[in-house]
């Protein structure tokens, strides 16, 4: 390969990685699979990767992560609405509400040119005429952006196995965390594209709803007061027989946040 | 202290429930597609795997094999929407546990002529979602929460779905559709105000899903006769992060007081 700039990729894993697969292995392991089982279906796994999958990057969690933010707090902070409630265009860095201070509230240890690269890349976010900034929509999507953000998928699903893990806990007095599906074994396939319209209006509605509650919590929260990351998260899923063993590559990883 | 007394066990944990099914084995397939997709060297997922299956927990290999029972859930579905089984008022008709068109025998058969009723009966109370009125039952929830460690065959059927989707969106054609996956993060959620989030949040995302799973049933009834069918599912959690695995290498961040 030429280049002299290879793409980051590292020779261990980052700790959330390393929390994904030590949660993912004993959640299996506690649902009943042995872990030599485990370890050597990861083996076998690990000789069907593809050698072109070993060059690409990733991106930065906390970036993608600020860039949502940025959205949440566009739409729901008085200071960044207009009179009729609609987040206002802003300039990139001046005195008052600016894309600057509204990142610096979303996460000061970040610089602008780290986050809004992703809103402008999702087309989150356009640049008008005059030079100011405004969002096209409160969700990042990821939808055909590729490879930098294939890290988000390993980002959800830790997600969901702390909770998986944290409801396996013995201890009776922790409160378990909300974790349920729905299933129907007889959906019709011709159903499904319209049945998903609704299913990702009403998540986004859901959703939204449920960030802007957070977003209030976080506003009135004490000074000093001690804070966790806390999510939620909906997805449909189909359990069908994999039709190839090796994944195409081809398309671009979607995620959809907020 | 109720899940502590299964040692004897343990030192047979090559059982027959102890090794992969398909499913497991395509949930491994699809973790490491994910981690190495997403720009992590295939030896260090190795590595880790090793690591971690040498502190993992020996497998639960005496629990009961609860897998599918998750299909029970869906008798409830039936039971609470299927008009030969609701009252005039709408409401799930008390059923004798066999016999007949209306029982819970009838259910579980519309739903698997395979599924025991007994079984199904005996997973409802043990999730305290029927009550007994002399010889019938009567449900109390549509939601069949599983609270029970054994459960986790169930549960994990969950996480196998997410793997799923997530592998689907990643790597499908262009063209094909991605499935929904949809989620939303506080960075800073303040501790004191959890539990009554949660509490108003349980009761949003039960009729969430409560909504969802009567939608599919919709569909399923009105699919025509031979039409092709999948197994659907959506899922919904709630989840916590470690506020210090937030931390990612230093020097892509900003030094403290530089701003």
């Amino acid at each position: 390969m030429r280049g002299t700039r290879r793409p980051q990729r590292s020779s261990t894993l980052d700790p959330r990685a390393a929390e994904a697969t030590v949660r993912f292995v004993r959640v299996l392991a506690r649902a009943g699979c042995a872990p030599e089982e485990i370890g050597r279906a990861v083996l076998r796994a690990c000789r069907t990767i593809p050698a072109s999958w070993r060059r690409h990057a990733r991106a930065e969690i906390p970036t993608v992560d600020a860039a949502a933010h940025v959205l949440t707090l566009w739409h729901s902070d008085p200071e960044y609405l207009d009179a009729r409630g609609k987040p206002r265009a802003l300039p990139l860095g001046e005195k008052g509400p600016s894309m600057e201070t509204l990142l610096r509230r979303a996460d000061p240890d970040l610089r602008l040119s780290e986050v809004l690269p992703h809103l402008l890349r999702t087309r989150a976010v356009r640049r008008m005429g005059n030079g100011r900034f405004l969002p096209n929509d409160r969700a990042l999507s990821f939808q055909g952006f590729g490879e930098p953000y294939h890290s988000r998928g390993v980002r959800g699903l830790l997600a969901m196995l702390r909770t998986l893990e944290h409801n396996s806990s013995p201890a009776r007095r922790v409160p378990k965390w909300f974790e349920m599906f729905a299933l129907n074994a007889h959906f019709p396939v011709s159903a499904r594209p319209a049945f998903d319209d609704r299913i990702r209006s009403r998540g986004r509605k859901f959703l939204f709803q449920t960030d802007a509650d957070m977003h209030r919590r976080e506003r009135a929260r004490r000074k000093g007061e001690p804070t966790v990351p806390l999510g939620v998260g909906i997805y449909v899923f189909e359990e069908l027989p994999l039709r190839s063993r090796t994944p195409r590559r081809k398309g671009g990883a979607r995620r959809t946040r907020k | 202290m109720r899940s502590t007394t299964r040692n004897p066990s343990r030192k047979s944990p090559r059982s027959e429930s102890a090794r992969l099914d398909s499913d497991a084995r395509h949930g491994v397939q699809t973790f490491v597609r994910l981690l190495t997709g997403a720009g992590y060297e295939a030896r260090a997922i190795q590595h880790e795997v090793i690591a971690a299956c040498r502190r993992a927990p020996t497998p639960l290999v005496d629990s009961p094999d609860r897998r599918h029972r998750g299909d029970a859930g869906h008798v409830m579905t039936l039971w609470f929407s299927d008009p030969a089984f609701l009252d005039a008022r709408g409401c799930p008709r008390a059923l004798p546990l066999r016999g007949g068109r209306l029982s819970i025998e009838a259910l579980a058969q519309r739903v698997d002529p395979k599924l025991d009723a007994a079984q199904v009966l005996g997973y409802f109370e043990e999730a305290g979602v029927v009550k007994r009125s002399g010889a019938r039952y009567v449900p109390r929830d549509r939601v069949v929460m599983l609270r029970d460690r054994g459960y986790l065959k169930v549960q994990i059927r969950g996480l196998l779905g997410l793997l799923r989707t997530l592998e689907h969106n990643e790597w499908c054609e262009r063209e094909t559709p991605r499935r929904v996956q949809l989620w939303c993060h506080n960075p800073r959620f303040p501790v004191s105000a959890i539990a009554p989030f949660e509490k108003r949040l349980r009761g949003m995302l039960t009729r969430l899903a409560v909504q969802v799973d009567a939608d599919m049933h919709r569909c399923e009834r009105a699919r025509k006769p031979g039409e092709r069918t999948v197994t659907m599912g959506v899922g919904v959690y709630q989840f916590e992060e470690d506020p210090a695995a937030e931390i990612e290498p230093v020097s892509r961040r900003r030094k403290a007081g530089r701003r």
